[in-house]
């Protein structure tokens, strides 16, 4: 049996360097084809020469490429330090008063860990978008969500292990932990947790905690496979990260290859604290290894579940399913703590044990409870949110609605901030991968062809663009460098052999056949028809003809997975692609842009498409930036050069640069973030940080 | 002797004309003794005020919008780049001395206010835009085939807007699209209607007239029919007909498809009725008589619930504008950029507009008055089409 395993393994190391040395190969490749065919590659050669170096992994082990900034100038990274000192004293929660009188909860001093998380100017925000204060206790803040999806509740829940501020991964400061260690090479992380932090039912949190993580994840009866953040390189093929507990509070992780990726998992809301700490004395009670069947039977009975593995799957949670009625009772390390859900309200309530302190010694967050309407209707969220009916409205709001908001404002007493978003407007994603089994495809020929992605570029009119859907408000950069032309776009056409018009005066295809642009869309947002309304116009402008197919949202996402549409319209989240906290550049994401390459990939060749060179860059760019922390110099330079390849190969087109959004606040509420804010999502506004300036 | 010449003059002319009249009646009815039926029904409705009006303004809408090319003064896609949600242009006949003028637009500027995100509008008196009737335009071609270079009204810069109901989210003017949105609207309908008019008055009549197991079996394929739902197979379909059809296509092929369905409920009246006349006397004497079935059904039968059968038509049409202004609100019809009443609503269908953007429910307009109309000349025609019962 043990042999068995360990010859998987082997296989598995030897398939994994295998695939390794391929893209290397598969890279080299590229060199030499690239040079050859110099004419598709007219713009920004001189960049890819230099980076090229960069992007080549040799096989077993990839070498560890030190950056030389900050994070690890020389040697390893080593952080113990905190930005503020700890207050001389802690002030007790008011809302707690009777209770630590009573006797049922301890003292303040009790419940904080030995040395808090301190937060004060710059820990959550970054000063120049957050004038920090010290706030004030209590209060309820009211918000709301779309069909019971919990969106901005549980985003703003995503605690991280170590935090820097805002949506950055640089530099972070240890947040759940006192201390963090990478050695040169990020192949070993080693952590040790805040003495004293506890579990919102009082529980220390302990490595034992983060054993059991591990044990789970490498449990197939309750992972099927071992989450992907956790293994080497964040690859499906990556070998796990291995756990060595050090001490009651130290422990460490190892991994095979380089992984400096990880050091911005530690740091992002997206995996969160629960990629490494799941309640182990929480989870054991429903665990047959660790509980006798006798106790866990009535469980099962009530909750008519069959088998403890499923009941612990239920229970082991991830932080957004906190605030779901099965969330109800499971320890966090949360602000607040859900107490009451139901089909139509969630209300939370502050966690005693919560690990934060700001400067003045108050236990955060200042906000005693946080009350979620449930609404079914993005209408009546707008109506309401205008009447002034809730505190703190993010993800539906938007600019469009300017005027309504605006309108308002002194009447229903709300503040709007206009600011960033973590997500770009829609872009137009043309499909790299679609019919690229019919032999001599012309779509094929076109779209790898960069003068025709180029062309489709200059016909759109960006200004137009932004002035119509969006007040003339978002930014007009973005990954597509081409300005508004149509002659240029023209020019290119003809170049392609696209001269020919048929009977509607459209270009034909290079053959002379009939040809069609359709982009399809799932009208996920109000502005994906009217940009696609624009887009058609625009492209039947220079004499391209496309058909504009909106269809629901199921069936947009089946015919994606079925690789049958040519171009879509969706969008991503870009803005926060740098600091590596998002990845969804990857070609199967948000808009396909080369499904069946990724299979190839993901599959390590066994089906889908091989990807043609200038598609496998992308691969070998995307694996080399899994080697160093995301914001380190190397993993900037590398993200360049991924934006870089994006500029020139057309798989996105961005119509628009990024997006301004509102938050509507109540005008009451302060450590509210300024105007201009690059981000959004409760959570980087820090809502812990939230408080009410006059107690209503 | 001035008094009673003028009142014997007086009277001479009542009396005349009472004579004219009593003369027209009784022509009138002397025709009606020897009046065909469809005179008759003629006759009926043309009484029928409401039913008459509604006729000619629904006659006069199916024109304007087969004519939509010349009638509107732009195309369903034009845009306005620098007025998207304007409101409707302001017409003016009088010109900034005081005096008055033909009508006109003034030349608008517009900024946005960045602190209440609303646009401002400026207009100056003193550059006027004359709206002339016949206007050149480009060269286009009328219903696709007439070569023709006028509008019927227009400004001569064709750069100024002129929009009589406003512009929509991308600045194309709402009233030119209703006019091209009602030739879909209005006529996309009209197939699958007549699919489940032929075959519900055919089946039913044959499963009404032979009785027995044909009757059984059509019956039996009616109640299976009427127990599939509309909308699942709707969505079904529209995800599976071939997508290269085009929006407009796949509404069409739908409607027809689910006139197979449709017919059911037609089929189901006429069946009953056709059952309660062959026992009529009338009915009994020709077959007596020796008439063939074809002759009994065309001859005797038919004419004796076709009124039913027009009101049964003109109701239809109501329900398929409005079916198509329903499933299109729903994104489940025809869907942008195809121009219908209901996308114009569906495009309409937020707070945004009711708050600062009202024009753009101006299709809505279109819709209820269509139907309205449709179901006065409905109403005015079951009137008629019974001429010989009294009212």
């Amino acid at each position: 049996m043990n042999m068995k395993r360990k010859a998987a393994k082997f296989l598995k190391l030897l398939s994994f360097s295998i695939s390794v040395m391929l893209a290397l190969v598969a890279c080299r490749g590229d060199v030499d084809e690239a040079s050859s065919n110099s004419a598709a590659e007219t713009t920004g050669d001189a960049g890819s020469t230099e980076s090229r170096e960069a992007i080549e992994i040799p096989s077993t082990p990839p070498p560890p490429r030190l950056p030389s900034n900050g994070v690890s100038a020389s040697g390893p990274i080593s952080v113990s330090s905190q930005k503020y000192a700890l207050p001389s004293k802690y002030n007790e929660v008011p809302f707690f008063v009777e209770l630590v009188a009573a006797g049922k909860l301890p003292p303040i001093s009790e419940r904080l860990p030995l040395e808090p998380f301190v937060v004060g100017p710059g820990v959550l925000n970054s000063e120049q978008w957050l004038d920090w204060e010290v706030g004030r206790y209590g209060g309820t803040v009211r918000t709301t969500n779309l069909n019971g999806s919990m969106h901005e509740l549980a985003l703003a829940m995503g605690m991280t292990i170590l935090r820097a501020p805002d949506q950055s991964t640089k530099n972070p400061l240890p947040a759940m932990v006192s201390s963090y260690e990478i050695n040169s090479d990020f192949t070993q992380y080693t952590l040790t947790i805040r003495e004293g932090l506890k579990w919102s039912d009082g529980v220390p949190v302990t490595t034992e905690d983060v054993r059991m993580t591990f044990e789970l994840y490498g449990d197939e009866r309750i992972y099927p496979t071992f989450p992907i953040k956790a293994r080497t390189l964040g690859r499906a093929d990556g070998p796990p990260g291995k756990i060595t507990i050090i001490d009651n509070l130290t422990f460490r992780i190892t991994f095979d290859f380089p992984y400096g990726q990880f050091l911005a998992e530690l740091s992002s809301w997206i995996p969160d604290y629960t990629l490494l700490f799941r309640p182990a004395h929480f989870i054991k009670q429903f665990h047959a290894d660790y509980t006798d069947m006798a106790e866990i039977q009535p469980i099962l009975d009530e909750l008519e579940i069959k088998t403890w593995e499923d009941l612990v799957i239920l229970k082991d949670m991830r932080h957004w399913e906190l605030y779901r009625a099965h969330g109800l009772g499971v320890p966090s390390l949360t602000p607040w703590i859900a107490e009451e859900v139901t089909s139509s309200v969630v209300r939370a309530v502050r966690n005693p044990y919560y690990w934060k302190v700001d400067i003045a010694g108050n236990q955060l967050p200042y906000i005693d409870r946080v009350e979620a309407e449930v609404s079914n209707q993005l209408q009546s969220i707008i109506l309401k949110t205008a009447a002034g009916e809730y505190d703190v409205v993010t993800s539906f709001a938007q600019i469009r609605e300017m005027p309504l908001y605006r309108e308002n404002a002194a009447r229903s007493n709300i503040k709007t901030v206009l600011h960033g978003s973590i997500n770009n407007p829609p872009i137009l994603f043309l499909n790299h991968d679609f019919d690229y089994e019919t032999e001599d495809s012309i779509w094929q020929q076109l779209v790898s062809d960069p003068r025709f992605g180029s062309a489709i570029a200059s016909a759109i009119d960006k200004e137009d663009v932004n002035n119509t859907l969006y007040f003339g408000r978002y930014t007009l950069d973005g990954f597509t460098k081409e300005t508004f032309d149509p002659q240029v776009s023209n020019k290119l056409l003809d170049e392609i052999g696209m001269t020919e018009r048929d009977a509607d005066g459209f270009r034909t295809d290079p053959n002379g056949n009939r040809f069609e642009l359709r982009i399809t869309t799932a009208e996920v947002s109000p502005d994906f028809l009217g940009l696609g309304e624009l887009l058609k116009s625009y492209f039947e402008n220079v004499g391209v003809r496309t058909t504009l197919d909106v269809i629901g949202s199921s069936l947009f996402g089946q015919r994606m997975n079925g690789n049958e549409l040519m171009a879509t319209i969706h969008w991503s989240d870009e803005p926060i692609w740098p600091p590596g906290i998002s990845e969804d550049y990857w070609p199967g994401f948000k808009g396909h842009w080369a499904p069946m390459s990724e299979m190839y990939f993901n599959t390590n060749g066994e089906s889908g498409r091989k990807p043609p060179p200038y598609l496998q860059k992308f691969f070998d760019l995307h694996v080399a930036r899994k080697v160093v922390p995301p914001q380190s110099e190397a993993g900037e330079a590398l993200y360049a050069d991924l934006v870089n390849w994006f500029s020139q190969h057309y798989v996105t087109i961005w119509p628009v640069g990024r997006m301004t959004v509102p938050t509507v606040y109540n005008a009451d509420l302060g450590n509210v973030i300024k105007d201009g804010y690059p981000f959004d999502r409760a959570l980087d506004y820090g809502m812990e940080q939230l408080f009410f300036k006059t107690l209503q | 002797m001035n008094q009673t010449t003028a009142h014997s003059f007086f009277s001479r002319v009542t009396s005349i004309y009472v004579k004219w009249r009593e003369a027209r009646a009784r022509k009138l009815q002397e025709s009606l003794y020897y009046a065909s039926q469809r005179q008759l029904v003629w006759h009926a409705f043309k009484t029928h005020k409401l039913a008459r009006i509604s006729l000619v303004v629904l006659a006069i809408l199916y024109f304007v919008s087969i004519f939509a090319d010349f009638f509107a003064p732009f195309g369903p896609l034009d845009r306005f780049k620098d007025f998207n949600d304007a409101p409707p242009t302001g017409i003016y006949f009088i010109n900034a001395d005081g005096k008055l003028i033909r009508p006109c637009v003034y030349e608008t500027k517009r900024v946005l206010n960045t602190d209440t995100f609303k646009y401002e509008y400026s207009e100056n008196p003193s550059k006027t835009h004359i709206i002339r009737f016949f206007v050149k335009t480009e060269p286009y071609k009328l219903l696709g085939f007439i070569p023709i270079r006028h509008k019927l009204f227009g400004l001569e810069n064709r750069q100024v807007p002129l929009l009589l109901f406003g512009s929509d989210r991308l600045g194309r003017d709402v009233f030119s699209r209703v006019l091209f949105a009602g030739r879909i609207s209005l006529f996309i309908g009209f197939g699958g209607v007549l699919v489940a008019f032929i075959l519900g008055s055919i089946l039913g009549g044959i499963s009404g007239y032979y009785g027995g197991v044909v009757d059984e079996a059509i019956q039996r394929v009616i109640e299976v029919l009427i127990s599939v739902p509309d909308i699942p197979i709707w969505i079904a379909l529209s995800a599976a007909l071939p997508r290269d059809w085009g929006t407009i296509n796949i509404y069409f092929a739908i409607t027809l498809i689910l006139s197979i369905r449709g017919w059911t409920g037609l089929a189901r009246v006429v069946r009953g009725r056709i059952i309660s006349l062959r026992e009529e006397e009338f009915a009994l004497a020709a077959k007596a008589a020796g008439a063939s079935d074809r002759r009994i059904i065309f001859k005797h039968l038919l004419p004796a619930f076709s009124s039913y059968l027009i009101v049964h038509i003109t109701l239809a049409i109501p329900g398929m504008i409005l079916g198509e202004t329903a499933l299109s609100f729903l994104g489940l019809g025809i869907r942008p950029p195809a121009v219908s009443w209901g996308t114009l609503l569906q495009e309409a269908q937020d707070v945004n507009v009711l708050a600062n953007f009202p024009w753009m429910l101006i299709p809505a307009l279109f819709v209820v008055g269509s139907i309205l109309m449709f179901n006065f000349v409905g109403d005015g025609l079951r009137d008629a089409a019974d001429p010989y019962a009294s009212r």
